[in-house]
């Protein structure tokens, strides 16, 4: 509704998200997957009706900042994200149990409606759902940049592989090191605005090593094209791995975790 | 090993039970001068490109002459990137296909010189009542029905896939190349039987297994047909000696690395470090066994649920697969 495309390419983006999403190791017996267009009906739609109920059209233009040219899918999406908090919209996994916890790991971009949601919880007799907020890492641009999938020099792709990986780092990543070689080891480099470290400290496992990288960089001995060299490998190592796993994710697989099913070992 | 000639190709249609007429005819180089002589059929003619990828690899389509085969658009949806696909050398063809210039026909893939050759076919083949290819040469053309050809291609171990060439298919970033699973991995030994089953019928050939097994056994064991295209991981997964194995070695080759390092004292802090390094990625593979496990133990179930008798439901599932496969997705 965001993005403008039809509906049988969002449910086929959708399915191409899901076989990422199980590349990260989900495990079936304790994971469901559903897609709002098979999924919204029956106690899910009750829900969404109870949430609705809740919310005023001002509410929703203050908090969304939606206009009199917005078109009513939008208007009406919130209720939509929030029913999920919910464990009676999912009869299957928990019955008609009111009594069950909601934990949302979400980006930061989606904290409104969580936080509409919260507000409307206890007015109809559920738990709040607790949220936890991931920041959003810079493009390669730096901070100045977004991150846009029309841009691939913007971002790393899970699908690039190790040429285009480190071609873009080479080429694209904002260093905060000096100009020149001697400037660089006077100086150290600006580790607020150098993207390659604020990558690693993202996806670079060690904390001893990160803490280690930041010091010598930052005080110039370390030179920017050896970060970029460590941010490399470990991109193309994680990206690697995640190739793989993904190529084993099946259309079947990705069915099976979308089946509508109990899953009994869910808290086991 | 020499070439088969015309008259063996002939001997073996007629040793399957295969009618088919020849018609002769002077010898013609090209599609246009081929329907001057034998246009008359009402057949739709068929065109055969031989064609070969920047990393070798070789590929026959065959397709009606009326289709249009975009050579450019087909290398992107085979993930060969634009401009992909070449014309194959001349001697390419006397080499691996044994046809002289202007006679390229599937029937040239009886020869074991071109077992890795990977066959598409146009979709539009299955509603033909009868194809027109040459007999490995020129200088006459064999008229065969649909069904006979595909006889023939089970003969010679090869099972039809077929590609709307015509079908227009963005390839992007989010839209992986749909034709992808044709295209063979380099690595593995030529003497497969089988080199066009898409990763999806990977998983149909476990499914084989498994509807016939006992589940919740989930034997994973390798299928009979040795299927060439699998992934790293695919291969581990599909059996538990190999996965087993694979845990193993990983797990030695950290323990000698860190062995080597002295500086690490204890026992428990090489036995952490080694887990840390090597445990999440074994973890990732170990779940995606039980979730590869789960999924054919589901596909089982609805088999079995909708109560149909187990033959018809192996064949109706081998055809959504591979339809699934086809169309690149399943809504």
């Amino acid at each position: 509704m965001w993005k403008n495309i039809t509906v049988e390419e969002s449910r086929r983006l959708a399915r191409e998200n899901a076989k990422d999403i199980i590349a990260c190791g989900f495990d079936v017996s304790r994971t469901f997957i559903f897609c709002d267009f098979d999924y919204v009906g029956g106690n899910f739609y009750q829900n969404m009706i109870r949430i609705a109920k809740c919310v005023t059209l001002n509410q929703v233009r203050g908090i969304f900042g939606f206009t009199g040219e917005d078109h009513i899918g939008k208007v009406s999406f919130p209720a939509v994200q929030a029913a999920p908090s919910f464990p009676t919209s999912f009869p299957h996994l928990f019955g008609d149990s009111k009594d069950v916890h909601c934990l949302i790991p979400c980006a930061i971009d989606q904290d409104p409606y969580f936080r509409m949601t919260r507000d409307v919880a206890p007015r109809i007799g559920f738990h709040k759902p607790a949220l936890i907020e991931s920041l959003f890492f810079p493009a390669l641009q730096g901070e100045s940049g977004k991150m846009s999938a029309s841009d691939p020099n913007s971002a790393i792709y899970v699908t690039d592989s190790p040429k285009d990986i480190k071609n873009k780092i080479n080429k694209y990543a904002f260093s905060g090191g000096g100009a020149t070689i001697e400037e660089h080891r006077k100086h150290g480099a600006n580790l607020e605005v150098d993207v390659p470290v604020k990558y690693l400290s993202f996806f670079l496992e060690s904390d001893e090593e990160l803490a280690k990288i930041k010091e010598e960089y930052g005080a110039g001995r370390m030179l920017t094209g050896e970060v970029k060299l460590r941010l490399i490998d470990v991109l193309g190592k994680m990206v690697d791995r995640h190739q793989k796993a993904r190529a084993a994710v099946t259309d079947e697989m990705v069915d099976a975790f979308m089946a509508v099913r109990p899953l009994p070992q869910m808290f086991s | 090993m020499a070439a088969v000639s015309k008259e063996a190709l002939l001997s073996r249609l007629q040793g399957l039970g295969i009618n088919s007429i020849v018609h002769e005819h002077p010898v013609v180089m090209t599609v246009e001068e081929q329907s001057k002589h034998i246009g008359h059929l009402g057949t739709t003619l068929s065109k055969n490109l031989f064609l070969k990828d920047k990393k070798g690899r070789l590929y026959l389509v065959s397709a009606l002459a009326t289709t249009t085969v975009d050579l450019k658009a087909l290398s992107q949806r085979l993930g060969l990137g634009k401009g992909g696909l070449r014309m194959a050398p001349e001697d390419a063809l006397q080499e691996i296909l044994k046809v002289p210039l202007g006679s390229v026909t599937p029937f040239a893939l009886i020869n074991p010189s071109s077992r890795s050759v990977i066959l598409l076919l146009d979709h539009q083949y299955q509603n033909q009542p009868k194809l027109l290819f040459h007999p490995l040469v020129n200088d006459s053309t064999i008229e065969i029905s649909n069904g006979d050809f595909n006889l023939f291609l089970k003969s010679i171990d090869r099972t039809p896939s077929y590609v709307d060439f015509e079908a227009v298919v963005t390839v992007g970033k989010d839209q992986p190349p749909d034709l992808a699973g044709f295209v063979t991995e380099l690595a593995e030994q030529p003497s497969s039987l089988d080199t066009k089953q898409s990763i999806a019928s990977t998983q149909n050939c476990s499914i084989k297994e498994v509807a016939s097994a006992k589940f919740p056994n989930s034997k994973l064991k390798v299928p009979k047909e040795k299927v060439h295209i699998e992934g790293e991981f695919q291969k581990l997964i599909r059996d538990p000696q190999e996965l087993v194995n694979h845990i193993l070695d990983e797990t030695i080759k950290a323990t000698m690395e860190k062995v080597k390092d002295v500086t690490h004292y204890t026992d428990t802090s090489i036995s952490n470090e080694i887990k840390s390094q090597i445990g999440p990625d074994l973890q990732n593979l170990i779940m995606l066994f039980k979730n590869t496990a789960y999924t054919q133990g589901f596909v089982a179930g609805e088999q079995y649920s909708l109560g149909e008798d187990l033959v018809s439901a192996f064949a109706s599932r081998s055809s959504v697969v591979r339809g699934r496969s086809e169309s690149g997705r399943c809504y």
